[in-house]
């Protein structure tokens, strides 16, 4: 595995990248934290490794940068520091430090951080096999681009604000925070079984048809119910289950399969429900153009309470600045043509 | 105890301290102990200037890089002065470092006398 090591004293960095080859590493080295983000964008490297008091860009905003931007995969980064107390240590965190080693190091210890790192990284594996099944079940059509990355993006962005109120506090940890932007994407599995003269029909659906795709959302709630069944040490398959269920349910309760209203919906599918419609509103789409965010933005406002849960409403205005910029930085190659907004919105 | 030093090495340089950090290759020791006193002469150079000019900051700045460096190599009597004067310069007492800064250059001496004895 490569390790990108970050340290303008050349004595030092040759040390470490001596004892990481040593352990089997592939190691480069960064003389400063502007080369390392050049480094770091180049995709290559998983895991940082970097000094904290550095002319130019310090250890700490080299982490506070990594940490803006979108990355195809999670960067560990640990950071190298004779600060003790815990001031330092929770300014390094809150910067998205994952780990710190002492300086001056000792290879046992160098050995063990990255190590950890590495099972950290490891787990990503399962995860980007969860988003390789969503992304194949999504490949029969051709339209939705990048509709699953911004999924789980405006969903962990709508949890963490969530995870303000007091009122939603006790159900949106961190953790769980994780598991929604984990299993988001599997919210239309059940696509899979849906013929393609329904999926694929370029033009308004018939009723029949119309019942035919709604059935998605049950195929992929019993499938992964199923699955849950079996492996009930796998909470994130449920949660999985519960947004595949509910996330056309409305909170109203004229939504499917079940009608289930208000707090009978789970909250993980009430959050992918409004991000799954402000994206199929804010991309192209056979049936409609792209609208911009403001006409978006008065649809959701106007499923308030109807629709959508006017909590995760509220959510949704407080961030909707990240929205703007998730919606940006993830957009599909053609770029959003002017809309007309219809007077209902055209998304089921 | 991989090798054995005589006392006044040991005052500067922490052997095995330093052979452990490098993993136990001694020819890679050799390297970088070269590599580290061309450094170190460099940036204390660098430190002598910065506290003539005054610039506080530059000191500190330095005198961590100083610091820093004499800690991977297990140089203890460098790191200690160095982090003297990065604390220093640090609170803007730019007055006493100069004394301190003497100092540094005395251990300095010392320890690459120190580590032309060793016989790697």
């Amino acid at each position: 595995m490569r390790v990108l090591v970050v340290e303008d004293d050349d004595v030092t960095a040759e040390m470490l990248a001596h004892a990481l080859r040593d352990f089997g590493y592939e190691v480069e080295i960064a003389g400063d934290g502007r080369e390392a983000f050049r480094q770091v964008r180049t995709g290559r490297y998983r895991l940082v490794v970097s000094d904290w008091e550095m002319p130019e860009m310090t250890g700490v905003e080299l982490c506070r940068q990594i940490r803006s931007r979108l990355w195809s995969g999670y960067v560990y980064v640990i950071l190298l520091t004779a600060r003790s107390g815990t001031q330092n240590v929770v300014e390094g965190l809150n910067a998205g430090a994952d780990d710190f080693i002492s300086k001056p190091f000792q290879p046992e210890e160098l050995c063990v951080r990255l190590r950890t790192g590495e099972r950290i990284l490891s787990l990503e594996g399962r995860d980007l096999t969860i988003f390789a099944m969503a992304k194949l079940a999504e490949s029969r059509d051709p339209e939705t681009g990048a509709h699953l990355e911004r999924i789980r993006e405006y969903s962990r962005i709508l949890a963490r604000q969530l995870a303000r109120r007091t009122d939603f506090r006790d159900q949106l940890d961190e953790e769980s925070i994780q598991m929604l932007y984990l299993t988001s994407p599997l919210h239309d599995i059940g696509k899979v079984g849906v013929p393609d003269r329904v999926l694929l029909k370029p033009g308004r659906l018939t009723q029949d048809e119309f019942e035919l795709m709604k059935r998605h959302t049950v195929i992929g709630g019993e499938t992964l119910e199923a699955v849950a069944r079996a492996h009930p040490g796998a909470p994130f398959l449920q949660m999985a289950c519960d947004i595949a269920w509910s996330h056309h349910e409305k909170f109203d309760g004229s939504g499917y399969p079940r009608g289930l209203a208000g707090d009978e919906i789970p909250l993980c599918a009430r959050i992918v429900a409004l991000a799954d419609v402000y994206d199929a509103l804010s991309t192209k789409r056979v049936y409609k153009p792209a609208y911009s965010h403001e006409t978006a933005r008065d649809i959701i406002l106007r499923g308030s309470g109807t629709q959508f849960d006017p909590a995760v409403v509220e959510a949704f205005l407080e961030r909707e600045r990240r929205f703007i910029t998730v919606r940006q930085q993830l957009a599909d190659c053609e770029e959003p043509g002017e809309e007309h907004a219809p007077a209902q919105p055209a998304v089921c | 105890m991989i090798t054995q030093q005589p006392n006044y090495v040991a005052s500067a340089l922490d052997l095995d301290e330093l052979v452990d950090r490098c993993m136990g290759n001694l020819e890679f020791v050799d390297r970088v102990l070269t590599k580290f006193q061309q450094r170190f002469g460099e940036h204390l150079d660098e430190l002598e200037q910065a506290v003539a000019q005054d610039d506080a900051e530059r000191v500190a700045l330095l005198a961590h890089r100083l610091k820093g460096e004499s800690a991977s190599v297990a140089a203890g009597a460098l790191r200690d002065r160095a982090g003297e004067i990065e604390a220093l310069g640090r609170a803007g007492r730019i007055a006493s470092i100069p004394d301190c800064l003497q100092r540094l250059r005395g251990d300095w001496a010392r320890f690459t006398e120190s580590v032309s004895t060793l016989d790697l």
